[in-house]
């Protein structure tokens, strides 16, 4: 698979502008993400009142999550569940392997879930020997392209039509050269085809958790297609892999978060799908897994919590922050080379992998602060990025001009009366250089810069020379 | 109980003076169930109308009709479809008063498989809020009926439509246990994965048909 590194922000940006599939294909989140969420919200006057509930939920449930999830825990095995408690990719993933060989498991479906992904779960199973099968459709499109999800609810958003056609093309080789599948629908069909199958056969069902209650210890996904819930129901065991932070104490609390999550994901105000699933089948039960696992992962989470951050940790996966982002409408997400992408990605992968594994995701954004307006958890996107900008200048990841730079602005901004001379010099040469345009078109060094702008130049005083000369008339 | 270094790095980052007031807060919150704020699209002139309306936005049928009616109504919307005329029907009480017998449909009760077309079960509430069902598993119940045929019909009674999604909470905490699955179902299977184009029929049933039988 094409290998995370969210190192080479840089470098995937150019491929990613001159990717001319990848433009189509992003040229539409805009239109559609933004538009359905806005007209979502405007039967919902009361949207920021719920907000504000929202967030004073999760704030609570952060300062007591040791609690919670201890009553989580204490309330799935009173069901006849299991809690793994995992403290961090690797412990989660041998947890989940030994769930697979215990019951022995040869294939397992798996419901949509990011926390999977951020502990590399396929290429574990993979090399055990166990078939994964991802089923929710987006999913299941980059498993056979062997690709990360490039979005957190649309994971193959970075693709088009045309390209999922070919897709299925090389891996379904029973598909007939004269059949059609231009249009979506007989792509749905084809894949709807095929999985149905893939559940009934599987032995082990895989999912994420949008929520865990802690009153009632259950857990909850929230999907459109069904897939989740045909991978939990069907095979005989079911395994939920979520983070910690999922936990909210009552269902009313969670009823209250999926007001928001659907309108501020998808734009609909209630997704198809949502499911509560509280420890395996009863005894008297007709259907339905004889086994319920929880995995529990912290994976750094608990460290978060102590630092500045600890207010990502309220994030509800919807992804608004990213269908606005301006960075991510240019570049998609596999140019952050991280599980989480967007502006939520800047903040959580440095928190969670370090500020070493990703120093340019923090420079992300231009800073619009558009991210922050919508998320409906009120995170405060900009300024924790800000934070990191502020982490990475302290380690080796800047370059030595950068360095450099700062530095000397710092000198001299420290330094008024030599601010005010350097300035004077500046204007004068400045002013005199642009003549009688006023401004420059290019610009040694910053051309890129000036490629799409003119830099106006100075007035021929200083504001500072200005202000001393009519004090003195 | 064995310690559990999670939970240990968790209570040095949250370490509080008073851990005996912690845990009291903690259990009256879960204990009061306390319901935050009611959208006014919780509130309703007619709850069965909004009900109606909501289901049917979400690309539902929505059929009314008395009790007496019910047999006739799901063997003609059966034949609409181009499929074995087989019903799978959940082992609810209800539906042995049902007689089939003078319809084309044949009618089984068991676990449904690939080759089923179409299920039947009965909708423990509906929520007018979103036009939701609620649905839960059980001695007389059979959720995968609610994932696995092309398509969905449910019985729904009018009683049973609740004003808010909050509501529901109400009715499953009745159960003496915990239902293992409780379902929201908001309309058919969709998905929207390939060029954000909305699809019908994704992985769950393609359609879905209420049958509301007014009981009041």
């Amino acid at each position: 698979m094409t290998e995370l590194n969210a190192r080479a922000f840089k470098k995937k940006i150019a491929g990613a502008l001159k990717d001319k599939n990848l433009q189509e294909a992003l040229s539409k989140v805009e239109k559609n993400f933004i538009e359905r969420r806005a007209s979502a919200l405007e039967p919902l006057p009361e949207f920021e009142d719920i907000r504000n509930k929202a967030v004073e939920i999760k704030n609570h449930t952060l300062d007591h999550l040791d609690l919670y999830l201890a009553h989580f825990a204490s309330k799935v095995e009173e069901h006849g569940g299991v809690v793994h408690w995992c403290d961090n990719a690797e412990q989660a993933r041998e947890a989940i392997l030994n769930i697979c060989r215990a019951h022995n498991a040869k294939s397992v479906t798996k419901g949509k879930s990011m926390v999977s992904e951020e502990i590399a779960l396929n290429a574990a199973l993979q090399d055990a020997g166990i078939q994964p099968v991802e089923t929710d459709l987006g999913e299941y499109i980059i498993q056979l392209a062997d690709e990360p999800p490039s979005h957190i609810i649309a994971p193959v958003v970075h693709k088009t039509k045309a390209q999922v056609e070919t897709i299925f093309r090389e891996h379904h080789h029973h598909l007939d050269e004269e059949r059609d599948l231009s249009d979506g629908e007989s792509l749905v069909g084809e894949a709807r085809t095929i999985l149905r199958e893939k559940y009934f056969q599987a032995d082990v069902g895989i999912t994420g958790a949008n929520f865990l209650i802690a009153e009632t210890g259950s857990t909850t996904i929230v999907t459109n297609e069904g897939n989740g819930d045909l991978t939990q129901a069907l095979p005989d065991v079911h395994v939920v892999v979520a983070s910690i932070e999922k936990v909210v104490p009552t269902l009313e609390d969670a009823t209250t978060l999926m007001r928001l999550l659907a309108r501020s994901a998808t734009g609909q105000d209630m997704s198809v799908y949502t499911t509560f699933s509280t420890g395996p089948k009863r005894k008297t039960d007709k259907d339905g897994p004889s086994a319920f696992h929880v995995v529990l992962l912290d994976n750094g989470r608990s460290r978060i919590l102590g630092s500045k951050y600890r207010d990502i940790l309220r994030c509800i996966r919807c992804a608004a922050c990213m269908n606005h982002c301006p960075v991510y409408a240019a570049v998609g997400g596999h140019a952050y080379g991280s599980t989480y992408m967007g502006p939520v990605g800047s903040v959580l992968t440095p928190a969670i992998w370090g500020i070493d594994s990703s120093p340019d995701l923090p420079n992300a954004s231009t800073f619009c602060g558009r991210c922050a307006e919508v998320c409906p958890m009120k995170i405060p996107l900009p300024d924790l990025m800000r934070d990191w900008r502020n982490e990475a200048s302290e380690t080796e990841q800047n370059t030595r001009l950068e360095r450099l730079a700062i530095n000397t602005w710092s000198y001299i901004a420290k330094r008024p009366a030599l601010y005010r001379r350097l300035m004077s010099i500046a204007c004068f040469f400045g002013n005199h250089l642009a003549g009688s345009l006023g401004h420059f078109r290019e610009l040694p060094g910053l051309k890129a810069w000036t490629r799409s702008r003119v830099l106006p130049a100075p007035a021929r005083e200083s504001f500072m020379q200005q202000y001393a000369r009519r004090q003195r008339s | 109980m064995k310690s559990i270094p999670m939970l240990e790095r968790l209570q040095s980052v949250l370490k509080k003076d008073d851990e005996q007031a912690r845990h009291i807060a903690i259990h009256e919150r879960m204990e009061k169930h306390e319901r935050w704020i009611q959208p006014s699209i919780s509130q309703h002139n007619d709850a069965v109308e909004d009900f109606i309306q909501r289901a049917r936005e979400h690309d539902t049928e929505v059929q009314r009709l008395n009790k007496n009616e019910l047999v006739e109504a799901i063997a003609s919307k059966a034949m609409t479809f181009n499929v074995a005329q087989r019903l799978v029907i959940e082992p609810e009480k209800f539906f042995d008063e049902l007689d089939f017998s003078q319809t084309q449909l044949e009618t089984v009760k068991k676990k449904p498989g690939l080759e089923d077309m179409m299920g039947l079960s009965l909708a423990v509430a509906g929520v007018a809020e979103t036009g939701t069902l609620m649905m839960h598993s059980g001695r007389e119940r059979m959720t995968t009926l609610n994932y696995v045929p092309e398509h969905h019909f449910v019985v729904l009674f009018k009683s049973a439509i609740l004003d808010s999604l909050d509501d529901v909470w109400k009715v499953v905490r009745k159960r003496k246990v915990f239902p293992r699955a409780v379902n929201l179902i908001t309309g058919p299977s969709r998905t929207a994965d390939i060029e954000q184009t909305l699809y019908m029929g994704a992985h769950g049933p393609k359609t879905q048909h209420i049958f509301l039988v007014d009981d009041q």
